[in-house]
């Protein structure tokens, strides 16, 4: 066991509950070592949700307040990035619940790649599921476009399930619901999302139908 | 059967729609803000100083909260004492009352002067 004193620390060796310990009694460097540390991390969480760099901040800076002054209810030897993603997610949460109303998404949201690319991958002449190395960048356009028309009660299952990968109890532990209402919505969001894409290959196929009625020759 | 192989793809679609955007974040190292330490110890100060402020204003609300009630018991106190006097003395005229109207043999309403006087040896023999 590394005996840390104050002012001594060795940010790489110490462990995130003697860090913990040290932030409790006043030590203010220490803080900043976990913040160090775990920093990449909340952003990540955060740019899962919001596309704006100073929303993205703002959710990190306030993730670390929020943590800063509720370090003593943090369970020793417990995951503290587990800790922190559970503040990050629900002030993620928080912030899309106060956002606007989110409207109907339509065709023209989207910019003729995006449509493009959508409309092939929605053709049942297509069996290719997965997204090519050039087709990354429109695809992640085309997955925030579609996330931001969810409810954040959606959009928040899909992410923690499907992008973060977390466990149904895992996610129960983040957000605070049981897991059985977490399979419930994650079945609904998943739904909401297959019907989003349904649409935009309604509205696609209608556009096309329309060209060649006005366009015959 | 067409419907649910559909209904599948578009779930695959989610699916792999979901990990590429998990992987380009991930992936991604633009370098965070520049200022986000020192931003972030100038929030926690500002907090600290509004939950300092609050917890004076709670400490003091709560010293006023304690003398107020004080005062409210000292007059609930005064109260009950002074209802306690005056109903010992409304019991004490009422007793007299009573002694005076035993005393008198005779009942006599002034409205009622036909009907002859009631006397309280009539109710004992009866």
């Amino acid at each position: 066991m590394i005996n840390i004193r104050p002012g001594t620390i060795q940010p790489a060796e110490a462990s995130d509950d003697s860090l913990v310990e040290l932030s409790l009694s006043g030590n203010d460097e220490a803080f900043e070592n976990l913040v160090h540390r775990y920093k990449r991390r909340v952003f990540a969480i955060a740019k899962h949700f919001f596309r704006q760099p100073e929303t993205v901040e703002d959710i990190a800076q306030e993730t670390f307040t929020k943590a800063y002054f509720a370090l003593h209810s943090y369970q020793r030897g417990a995951s503290l990035e587990y800790w922190l993603a559970r503040i990050a997610v629900n002030n993620c949460y928080d912030e899309l619940r106060r956002r606007k109303s989110r409207g109907e998404l339509t065709v023209s949201d989207l910019t003729d790649d995006e449509v493009n690319w959508i409309d092939n991958k929605l053709s049942r002449i297509s069996v290719s599921r997965h997204i090519q190395n050039n087709d990354r960048e429109t695809a992640f356009e085309v997955t925030h476009k579609l996330l931001d028309k969810l409810s954040p009660e959606d959009r928040t299952i899909l992410l923690l399930l499907h992008a973060e990968e977390y466990t149904v109890a895992e996610i129960a532990g983040l957000i605070g619901w049981s897991e059985a209402k977490v399979k419930i919505r994650a079945f609904r969001a998943r739904h909401a999302m297959r019907k989003l894409l349904k649409k935009l290959q309604l509205v696609e196929q209608r556009k096309e139908r329309t060209a060649t009625a006005c366009y015959p020759g | 059967m067409k419907d649910n192989l559909h209904k599948s793809d578009l779930d695959h679609l989610t699916f792999n729609l979901l990990h590429n955007f998990s992987d380009r974040i991930r992936g991604d190292q633009t370098p965070l803000p520049p200022y986000f330490m020192s931003r972030l110890r100038a929030r926690i100060a500002q907090e600290q100083q509004i939950s300092q402020v609050w917890e004076f204003g709670v400490i003091s609300a709560k010293n006023w909260l304690f003398a107020l009630s004080l005062v409210a018991l000292m007059f609930f106190a005064g109260n009950l004492l002074v209802l306690n006097t005056h109903l010992k003395i409304l019991f004490y005229n009422i007793g007299k009352q009573s002694i005076n109207i035993s005393d008198e043999r005779d009942i006599v309403h002034p409205d009622v002067e036909d009907v002859e006087a009631l006397n309280v040896d009539d109710f004992q023999k009866e």
